[in-house]
Parts: structure tokens; sequence; C-alpha cells
């Protein structure tokens, strides 16, 4: 359906995005503070970080769903075109045709007045790719697709009559029923139950593949993202904080930040002596930055540089980026270490 | 859904029963024709008491009283009326009614019109000088007592304007219907006062429902689907926001049915208001009043029925069983 | 009435505001409401409009020279001079005495009605929300015949056999409309009682009356104080309308209502007579309705929702 890009140029390009919230009286909350990176076709990103870390709003601002304070600069190219220099009308043909977006909580994002098949059928209809009637045989076969038993009846059914679980399935249907180029999935399987989210990334993850689709995929779970993501982007504090591929990552996570939030996972591989260590005090507030390295108050390593100013992000090994004064003096990560450190 | 209905109105029957009858003891116990005749009428004889018992049974207790006024009401006899010559009630009270009718019904169609109109106007404009303006009407509209915004607009366009223009477009009172302009004229400002009150009530209502769903999460997937935006306001947001919206102007409806009670008053309009005011309670006329009470009881019930079942057929989450 | 839809699909915050306001210190629920009170603009209009009022009707006859009931057959049927501010009625009596007269009493009533509804409703709403079975039963029945009365109507079957004084005329109010608060308190105490606190301290032992005085009638507070001032705009507009028909209060004593009764026959004449006692009732509702908003979105920020 879509050119494919010819060149070697990626499908996604995020080039220097900052996005600020303004609001009366208080100074403009930088949610997110110049972040640069770029997908390819069929590749999964993950990005990670606690809420208010700003991968959420990063995703959000692509698509031009922010709310009328918020404030975008940088550029985000998708095959060359700039989404952000559009006009609205310009970004709508994008929206749900070329990018699509899977939400957090599929009981709020499915309208409730409207079927399921309906739902899935305006994707394609608003688009004019197909007349209603086609559409909604289009959305019984996506529900098939993505496993929804009995899809000749579901698809005249309301969300209420769908459990979690095939709800998120309906939302990753609706998602792909244009073909999309680039999928979002914002936390998609956090509101499920454990036992569900497997199956609802298994589903997500083929999918993707079936349709070529680059996947983005905004996530705290770092669980998540070892089975499914091809590279991992941390993001602290409005900032990419550390990325590499999803193996390296875990292997030998460089950024302090990251080695904390391992720390603090529980590992079901049966390593001895794997306390949790949780990372002491809470993320800055967007309202107040530190005006150094954002994580430097939480920190182990933190020195008097790290307060004066904010580390770039510099390779420190290939394809293995991190954001941080002490890239080159940290000491080895092993991954039983404990909280000695501290 | 029929099931439904039925067994809520089979549910709605004891309310009005019991309603009706606290009411019938006490307007029964508080006017009683006998004694007022005895003081009215000093010489009049046994067979002026026999009379009003035989139309009023008034020598039965009022239980039985009751129950025989009911049992003509089911059937549609409505009674004797005591002030106004021993007419019977109910020509007089469908008559009252139609003249009722001619302000309650178009007032509830405007306000459902306008209150749709300004509420998505207002939430989809918040914190514009529109949706202030519409903002400082429906708090102006709540606070101002019906009879008091009536007789403004008497002194409006039966004075001032009067004397600026020196013309007087609508009649200030009464019901004239000489001609079709007159009837026109004469609708106006009752209309006007009737609408105002629950169009405040309804557009504030339905601007806070506007406003809590263009914010929910559906409303931002439909964006993110591509949908454009006058399609979102028309289809996806007003959908959502019916569905609390309508059954307010169900209930908006039965109350405009049954109770224009101030505005016939201000306006001297012969309808049923009027009617329960000044024949019913002033002239202590039983059977006048509790006509125009189990009329306002019955109208409140159905569309209070009526708003919870549209509310039913409207939001799929609702099923009665 | 199928609400409980509304409020479920409504009740979750938006993911956006979360990401945006994390990171503020955490503040208590109570503290965090006034704070939210005070920024209110209405609100403190609300406030203002409202003792300023409270202080015009009960200083003002005491800078006049007049008294409310002291009649002047000479200045009769006066408009509005120096001498008599707001002018005179038919008997020559002054009306800004009587205007701040019939303030007092309006403001009274209004005040009275909404507390004594207000506890009524609460009560009775938290009994049968909390107990269900034959007691709610019972309870439901009542609001739905109340529901079904003209409030208005049964006022002036009263109005016309009975003297009223301002007491009664409250207390009949209350008893007539308590059943709005009522149905409010029910509905959350109905949500409420299967939360986890209070389940907690069922467990724990604690005895009903335990539980309803320190666990949910704290949580009901404030819709109820909410539904308060509601229930008080609307008797100021139900004991007006009441006097205005001729049925409030004995003469010479006066309200805001009365006043505008006994002007409405000279209104060709002298429309200021009705002009000012009705902006007054309007002034007096619109200010306890403000206060009301402010409340509201004090305590619930998150729900502009109101049936």
């Amino acid at each position: 359906m879509n050119v494919s890009g010819s060149t070697n140029q990626p499908l996604l390009e995020v080039d220097n995005m900052s996005v600020g919230f303004r609001a009366k009286k208080k100074p403009t909350a930088q949610a997110v503070r110049g972040v640069s990176y770029s997908i390819e076709r069929g590749e999964t990103l993950a990005i990670v970080g606690e809420s208010g870390s700003g991968k959420s709003v990063s995703a959000m601002a692509m698509l031009g769903l922010l709310p009328s304070s918020a404030e975008i600069t940088g550029q985000v190219r998708l095959e060359g075109v700039d989404l952000l220099a559009l006009t609205p009308k310009e970004l709508r043909t994008y929206r749900g045709r070329r990018i699509a977006m899977i939400f957090q909580d599929p009981m709020t994002a499915f309208h409730p007045a409207f079927t399921i098949g309906n739902q899935i059928a305006e994707t394609i209809t608003v688009h004019g790719l197909a007349n209603k009637k086609q559409a909604l045989s289009r959305a019984a076969e996506l529900l098939e697709l993505v496993g929804v038993p009995e899809p000749g009846v579901r698809v005249n059914q309301y969300p209420h009559e769908y459990s979690g679980g095939m709800r998120q399935r309906a939302m990753v249907a609706m998602a792909i029923a244009n073909k999309p180029d680039l999928l979002i999935a914002d936390e998609p399987t956090t509101a499920l139950d454990v036992t569900i989210q497997a199956q609802v990334m298994e589903v997500l993850a083929n999918i993707q593949k079936e349709v070529n689709a680059a996947l983005i995929l905004i996530t705290h779970d770092l669980g998540v993202v070892a089975s499914v993501a091809d590279r991992v982007q941390v993001m602290y504090g409005g900032r990419i904080v550390e990325r590499a591929d999803v193996r390296p990552l875990f292997r030998a996570p460089r950024n302090p930040y990251t080695r904390g939030l391992l720390t603090s996972l529980p590992r079901v591989d049966g390593a001895r002596d794997n306390r949790l260590i949780p990372i002491p005090g809470s993320p800055p507030s967007i309202l107040a930055m530190p005006p150094g390295c954002a994580f430097a108050p939480r920190c182990s390593y933190r020195t008097e540089v790290c307060d004066a100013s904010a580390a770039d992000l510099q390779m420190v090994v290939d394809g293995h980026e991190s954001r941080c004064h002490h890239n080159a003096d940290l000491p080895e990560w092993t991954p039983l270490q404990t909280g000695s450190e501290s | 859904m029929v099931a439904y209905a039925l067994r809520r109105l089979l549910g709605a029957i004891p309310v009005i029963l019991v309603s009706t009858f606290v009411m019938y003891a006490l307007v029964s116990s508080i006017n009683d024709p006998i004694a007022e005749l005895r003081q009215s009428c000093p010489q009049c004889d046994s067979s002026a008491y026999d009379r009003l018992n035989d139309l009023y049974n008034l020598d039965q207790p009022i239980p039985q009283r009751y129950l025989s006024w009911l049992g003509g009401a089911v059937t549609g006899d409505l009674g004797v009326s005591t002030s106004m010559g021993e007419q019977e009630v109910a020509p007089i009270f469908w008559d009252r009614a139609k003249n009722s009718a001619l302000l309650s019904i178009p007032a509830a169609l405007i306000v459902i019109v306008f209150s749709a109109v300004l509420s998505i106007y207002s939430a989809l404009r918040q914190y514009s000088l529109g949706d202030y303006a519409v903002t400082g009407f429906t708090y102006l509209g709540l606070a101002m007592p019906t009879f008091f915004f009536g007789l403004l607009l008497q002194v409006f366009w039966g004075i001032w304007f009067q004397n600026w223009t020196g013309l007087k477009p609508f009649w200030t009172g009464g019901l004239h219907t000489e001609s079709i302009g007159d009837l026109l004229s004469s609708v106006a400002l009752p209309i006007t006062t009737l609408v105002i009150i629950s169009l405040a009530a309804d557009t504030r209502f339905g601007r806070a429902a506007m406003l809590e769903t263009r914010n929910a999460d559906f409303i931002r997937t439909a964006r993110a689907k591509g949908v454009p935006e006058r399609t979102i306001v028309l289809k996806h947001l007003l959908r959502a926001a019916l569905i609390p919206m309508v059954t307010v102007w169900a209930i908006t409806f039965g109350t405009l049915l049954g109770g224009t009670l101030v505005t016939e008053t201000v306006f001297s309009w012969p309808g049923l208001g009027r009617l329960l005011i000044f024949n019913g309670v002033f002239d202590g006329d039983v059977n006048i009043m509790m006509a125009v009470i189990l009329f306002i009881g019955v109208i409140t019930v159905l569309f209070n029925l009526l708003a919870d079942l549209l509310y039913g057929w409207l939001d799929p989450r609702v099923r009665y069983g | 009435m199928g609400e409980s839809a509304v409020t479920e699909a409504n009740s979750r915050p938006q993911a956006m505001v979360e990401d945006v306001a994390f990171g503020d210190k955490p503040q208590s629920f109570g503290r965090q409401a006034w704070k939210r009170f005070r920024s209110h603009k209405l609100a403190i209009i609300g406030i203002f409009m409202f003792f300023s009022m409270v202080l015009m009707f009960w200083i003002g006859p005491a800078i006049s020279s007049y008294e409310f009931d002291e009649i002047n057959i000479v200045d009769r049927a006066q408009g509005p001079s120096s001498e008599h501010w707001f002018g005179t009625d038919d008997l020559g009596r002054d009306l800004f005495v009587r205007a701040m007269r019939g303030g007092q009493f309006s403001i009274t009533i209004s005040v009275v009605t909404g507390l004594m509804a207000a506890a009524l409703g609460g009560v009775l709403g938290s009994i049968a929300g909390y107990f269900s079975g034959t007691v709610d039963t019972g309870v439901t029945f009542l609001i739905n015949c109340l529901l079904t009365i003209n409030s208005l109507a049964i006022l002036l079957v009263l109005g016309v056999k009975f003297q009223m004084t301002p007491l009664t005329i409250a207390g009949l109010i209350a008893i007539l409309s308590w059943y709005r608060g009522a149905r409010v308190v029910r509905a959350l105490v109905m949500q409420f009682k299967e939360r986890e606190f209070v389940l907690a301290a069922r467990a724990a032992g604690a005895s009903n009356l335990r539980i309803i005085k320190g666990h949910l009638l704290p949580n009901v507070a404030g819709s109820l104080l909410v539904e308060a001032t509601l229930l008080a705009g609307t008797a100021i507009i139900l004991e007006s309308t009441l006097s205005f028909l001729g049925l409030g209060v004995l003469p010479p004593e006066t309200t805001l209502g009365t006043l505008i009764n006994e002007a409405k026959g000279s209104i060709d004449t002298n429309p200021t007579r009705v002009l000012i006692p009705g902006g007054l009732v309007t002034l007096i509702v619109l200010a306890v309705n403000f206060v009301g908003d402010g409340l509201r979105d004090a305590l619930d920020p998150t729900h502009e929702l109101e049936q």
C-alpha cells in the first residue's frame, strides 16, 4: 500500500524534539527535552521510563494528540516528511493510516456506545479506503487475525461485552486495520492481568511482523522489553539517558539509572542473593528540573560535575550510548551485585 | 425492555396512590364545604346540605371519599366543581390543559434544541467570550425566580419598550386568539419565561457533560484514528454526551408539562396552573385541585420512566433485566 | 437511574494530567480542597456577595430612621428619594427598611432550610444506602412520592389555611425537599460501603453506627454540603414565590417575595418597587450558587457533572 523507502533513509527520524506545557502563572513545564532517535521498518524500539519521564508525551506529540497548551519544537520525519510542520488536516491523513496508536486502557479507549466492529471499520472508512460494508467485513477478519474467537459475532458487540484482554486484542486489530508503517503502543499491557499480558504481547509482535511495521513500544515493564524489543532507549527527566540493542543493555547497562531500574526488578532466573534494591528518592518534577543531570539527586555516583551540567549522550561502546559524566569510570556491571555500592 | 417498562409502571402505581391520597386527605380536611356553607348561608335549610353531601360524599370518611374520587378519576370522571357552579371538572380540566400545552410543549422543544446547541458551543469554545456569556446566562437563569423574570419581561415590553418606540409587539398577559398574530404575540413572553429557567439548568448540565466527554480517552482514540474534528464532535462527542442529556431533557419536558403554575399566574394565562391556584387553592375546590395534582404526579412519573428508558436505549452498557 | 454507568466511564482521570502533574508535594485532601476553594474566583465572589448582603440587611435598618412597620399615609407610594432610598409603599412605609427586613428573612429561611433539608436527607439517605433491604425500599418509596408531589402546590394549600411564620415555611420546604440530598447521599453510601476501608472496619468489628459515623459520613459530607447550598438556593426561590402569590408571612412582617407581591399592582407606574426586591432575591441565590459551585469543584475537581 505504501511506497517503502528506497534509500537508506530510516522510516522515522525524531530530531531534537522538545515538548513543553504552558501554564498560567507557572513556568513552562518541559516534559521532553531534546530527544532524537530513529526507527527502521520492521524494527521494535522500546522506550522505557517511569511515569513522567516524557515517554508517552513524546509519542503523543508526534501525532498532534497533545492539548493546545503543548509547545513542540524539533522535527519528526516520517520518510522525510516533517509531521510537526504539517497542517492539522494533513496530519490527520497520517493518523490511523500510516501511524497507528495502541492505548493503555482498552476499557476507556473504545467509545462505549458504538460496536467494536463499527469502531474498527471507521478507521478504514475515514481514510476513504473502503465503504462501510467492506470495512465491516474487514473488521471481522482483523478480529480473527488477532485471535478474537467468533469474530462474526464479536464484531457486532459493544466494548463492555469484551473482556480486558479481548478488548486490547481488538485495539490491536483497529491499529493495524490500514497496515500502518508505524505502530505506537503506549503501555499496551499495563492494564491487563499478567497471564493475558503475554498473550497480547505475542499477538502484537506477530502482527507487527506480518505487516512489517515499525513498533515503538512505550513501557515501564522491562520484562516485556526483554521479550520483544530489538533496541531499547531509556528515558529519564525528559531525556534519553541510555540507548542500546536489547541484549547489551540487559547484559551490561551503562547508565546508573538503568542499573538502578534493573536492580529494582525481581528476577526469575534463579540468581541467588538478588535482593531488590529500590532507587532512593522520586523522579524530579518537570516544573523543577535539577540544573545538571536530572538523575543526580538519586544517583550513588554523583559528583560535583553532575550538579553543574547535564552530560551528553555519548557512544560508550559500539552501538551503546549513555548519558553520564562518569561513563569512563563507572565500575563494571555485575548482574548479581547487591546494594554494597550505595 | 418492554417488561422493564411495565414493571416500572406497575411500581409507580403505589407511589401515585399514596401521594394522591396524602394530598386528598390534606386538601379535604382543610377545605370543608359544609362549614363554608354554614358560614356563608346561615338561613339555608337541610336540602342544601343534602345536596352537598350528595355531590361530594361529605358524609363519608375521607378514605372512602378518596376511593370514590379515584374510581371516577380512573374512568375520566374528575367529579364536580364546588367553586365553578357545580360544573363537571373534566371538561374544564381538558380545556385548560390545552391552553397549558400551548406554552409548555413549544417551551420544552425550544429548551431541547437550544440547550444542545449552547452546550456544544460552550464546551468546544471553553473559556472563550461566548462560553463566559453562556455560563453567565446559566447562572443568572438559575438564580432568578420565574415570577421575577416574567415581571421583568412585562416591565420591559409593556412599559419601557413602549415608551421608547411607541410600539407594543407582545401581549403582556392573557390568551388572545383573535388571530394567529395575536396568538403568537400572546404566547411569546410566557414561553420565554418558561424557557429561561429550564434552558439555564439544562445548558449548565449539558456543558458539563460535553466537557467531561471531550476529555475522554475514546475521543483521543478517534483522533488518533484520523477521524476529522467535525465528525468527532458531531458523532463521537455528541453521541456520548447525549446519554446523560436526553434523560435530563425528558425530565425537563415532564416538569414543564406539569409545572407552569407561576408563569401562568404572572401572565394571567387560563391554563392548569391558574386553575390550580385560583380556582383550586384560593377557592378551596377539592376536585379541581386534585385533578391538577393527579395530572402533575402522573406526568412526573411517566417522564422519569421515559428518562430511564431512553438512557437504557442510548447506552448499551445499561441493560434492564 | 443508571447513573453509575456515567460515573464509571468518567471517573478515570486523564493519563496526560498524571504525566504532567507528578512530583508535587502530597497534601491532605482537606488542605487541597481548601486551596482549590480559595483560588475559585466565583466562590470567593459568592462569599463576598453573601456576607455583604448579610451585613447590609442587618445593619441597614439600624442606620435608617424608619421602622419597617411605620405607617405614614402622607408619604405613601413615593419613588426613590434621598429621604426614602427605595421609595415608600401604599401605606407610606419605607421600602429600604422593608427590603432589608425582607432580606433578613429570605437569608434566614434559606440557611435554615438548607441545613435542615441536608441533615434530614443525609440521615435518611445514609440509612437507606447502608442498610438496603426494607429500610431502603421504604425511603426510596418516600423519595418517589415526594418527587411526584409539586412542592409549590402543597405549600399553597397549606398557606391558604394556616398563617406561616418564617420558621414554619423553612420547615415545610425542608420536609418537601430533603429527598434531593437523600438521593445523592444514598447513592454515595451504596458506593462506599463496599470499599476496602469500610469492609476493613467491619471485619475489625466496628458497629454499624460507628461505620456510618466514622467512615461513611465524612466521605459524603462534602457532597452533602454542596447539596445544602443548592437546597438553600431553591428555598429562597420557593419562599419568594409563595410570598409573591400572597401566601407568605403574616403582615406587617415581610419578605422579599411579599414586597414584590405588594408592588406588582403599581408595576406600570413604579417598576423599581418590583426590580429592587427581585434583584435582591436573584443576588442572594446567585451568591449561594457560586459558593456551592466552588465547594463542588474544590471537593471533586475531576467531576463537573451534577445530576
